[in-house]
């Protein structure tokens, strides 16, 4: 193994800044652009997320929030014309090069979408399928769902219907299956963009509170709209800014620095809530 | 006074939408009332099971029942496994608006306005000729399989692209295969355009003559292999009225026959359909 690596995981838990010399993040971006077709929306973005913690981004719409965390698992592939540029490393192993496999990519850095997306099929089917394609044992599958969605805290209230449309739950309860559904695949990342924008103000609370016991187990990036949450829950901020119309990182560190003493005038400002 | 005029409007806008929908509902009811009161008399099961006699002026259509079954049939298993087949490469494997994809797109729909008949002239040359499958079950099924197959191919079409993009987002995003996407996720959303599109085809082919008339033939007698010549309850239909003096009633009572089978289909097909979707669901 990596000696940075084993370094980093000896100290993982420890809130330090984020690149602390001489250890590996979790997560890495360096000099990341993605294009779409010819129009850049996202360029030089460098960031890195230490393990077992949480970063934020905020930012006004359409500056690339998006765009960033759909290049993190390589969804990007799935839009044609889009091209990403730079490095991105997860564990320190290089995700844009040609022989990463975006199916294997995927299972370890999970995402979460703003919509609750379960699958139309019953409650149980949800994570019985993504599980089988990724080579779980049929004797393990019950085992590994229930833990799943135990972990979201959702099992009392399905455990008598997991044969159910998953359709039929609430939004919040959609949006915990499908955060439990990733979860299932074990995946070392979780990418949640906007994970509560469509829901309640209760379920906000909980799938809020959920996201930051996870910390414990998985690296997270989020991209959230609501700066009260991304101060709450927060190691790591990021700023992203539209400049000459693409998208860019203006601030970026952990979070009592960036929420408490912005450095860029225009972060500072959109922090303090005074522009947009 | 705006008000009062823009409420008249609405009105007779109303009336009119009404009277269409009830012109439509009486001349359905009267073909109905028609091929019922003319063609009952002579359905019995001796009718449906005995072979044409006398030209059809005498015996029945058991024969004939046989042999559109087995057009039908030779018809859905190349039209459907191709036109699902073409419609996913469409829709999955190749971008929307490429020119590959316009290619493929602009061939279904030429396909589609070509009239039957040339089709039958197609078949004959063809299938009939050039492949040596002579005047047979199976050149009259597979010309109809080229006629329906854009149907096919445009609802199925349709039915994969009607799946919600977080569909295939969220199952990209777990790393599911093409595959595995397609199968669990987008078929069974593409179930109900499928099945639309399946009666479609049946229907129209159920009702073709013109495309059989020179692949599969006329012949009246039992059909002993796919090779054999034989007649649609269309094609008889279609004989009967034309070159048999003396046989409308006979003509009615075929398509008396030929209504309550695309009826039963329609029904059995959609049944199907709903009870394999439910199971999806929760199984
Ligand atoms: N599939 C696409 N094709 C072309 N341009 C795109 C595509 N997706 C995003 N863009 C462009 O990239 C830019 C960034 O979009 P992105 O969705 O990443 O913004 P965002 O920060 O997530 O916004 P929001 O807060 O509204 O979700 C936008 O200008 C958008 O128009
Ligand atoms: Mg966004």
């Amino acid at each position: 193994m990596d000696p940075l690596v084993q370094l980093s995981e000896s100290v993982s838990g420890s809130s330090g800044p984020v690149c602390e010399p001489g250890i590996a993040p979790m997560l890495e971006t360096r000099e990341l652009s993605v294009t779409y077709g010819s129009r850049r929306a996202l360029s030089g973005v460098s960031l890195a997320v230490p393990r077992h913690q949480i970063l934020a981004i905020v930012g006004p719409s359409g500056c690339g929030k998006s765009t960033f965390l759909n290049s993190l698992n390589r969804l990007t592939d799935l839009t044609p014309n889009c091209r990403v540029e730079g490095s991105i490393r997860v564990d320190n192993e290089e995700i844009l090069n040609a022989d990463c496999d975006p199916m294997t990519l995927r299972r370890r850095v999970g995402m979460v979408f703003q919509k609750p997306n379960p699958f139309p099929l019953s409650i149980c089917r949800n994570l019985a399928i993504p599980l089988k394609e990724h080579g779980c044992a049929k004797s393990d599958m019950d085992s590994i769902i229930e833990e799943a969605i135990s972990d979201v805290g959702l099992w009392d209230e399905v455990k008598d219907r997991l044969n159910a449309p998953a359709l039929s739950l609430s939004g919040g309860q959609q949006q915990r299956l499908c955060i439990a559904r990733a979860l299932a695949l074990r995946p070392e990342v979780m990418l949640f963009d906007e994970p509560c924008s469509a829901l309640d103000p209760f379920s906000i609370n909980v799938v809020e509170q959920l996201i930051a016991s996870l910390r414990e187990r998985v690296t997270i990036v989020i991209v959230t709209h609501n700066l009260a949450q991304a101060r709450r829950i927060a190691d790591q901020a990021a700023v992203f800014w539209q400049r000459d119309g693409v998208g860019t990182v203006i601030e970026s560190g952990p979070a009592t620095l960036v929420f408490g003493a912005p450095q860029d005038p225009e972060a500072a400002a959109y922090l303090s809530g005074h522009c947009c | 006074m705006t008000r009062l005029r823009s409420a008249k409007i609405d009105r007779s806008v109303a009336v009119v939408c009404w009277v269409s929908a009830a012109a439509v509902c009486a001349t359905f009811g009267c073909l109905l009332i028609e091929i019922i009161r003319a063609g009952y008399a002579e359905v019995s099961w001796e009718y449906l099971t005995s072979r044409p006699l006398d030209a059809g002026r005498a015996g029945g259509i058991g024969t004939v029942l046989v042999s559109t079954v087995l057009v039908l049939l030779v018809c859905l298993a190349v039209s459907i496994p191709v036109g699902v087949g073409a419609a996913t490469w469409l829709s999955e494997f190749t971008t929307p608006g490429s020119r590959r994809a316009r290619f493929v797109t602009g061939c279904v729909n030429l396909l589609a306005s070509v009239p039957s008949i040339i089709f039958g002239l197609f078949g004959m040359v063809f299938f009939s000729q050039m492949l040596n499958l002579g005047i047979s079950i199976l050149s009259g099924g597979l010309t109809l399989a080229c006629m329906v197959l854009p149907i096919v191919i445009q609802t199925t079409y349709s039915g994969l692209r009607s799946a919600a993009v977080e569909l295939r987002l969220g199952a990209a995003a777990l790393g599911l295969s093409r595959t595995s996407t397609l199968w669990y996720l987008l078929f069974p959303a593409a179930t109900n355009g499928v099945v639309a599109g399946l009666l479609l085809s049946l229907g129209r082919a159920m009702a073709e003559t013109a495309a059989l008339l020179f692949t599969s033939g006329y012949a009246t007698r039992m059909p002993e292999s796919l090779l054999d010549s034989g007649r649609t309850l269309s094609v008889h239909i279609y004989d009967l009225a034309i070159n048999v003096s003396g046989a409308e009633s006979r003509a009615y009572a075929s398509a008396f026959v030929l209504l309550i089978l695309l009826l039963l289909v329609n029904l059995s097909t959609s049944m199907l359909a709903e009870r394999w979707l439910r199971t999806r669901q929760t199984a």
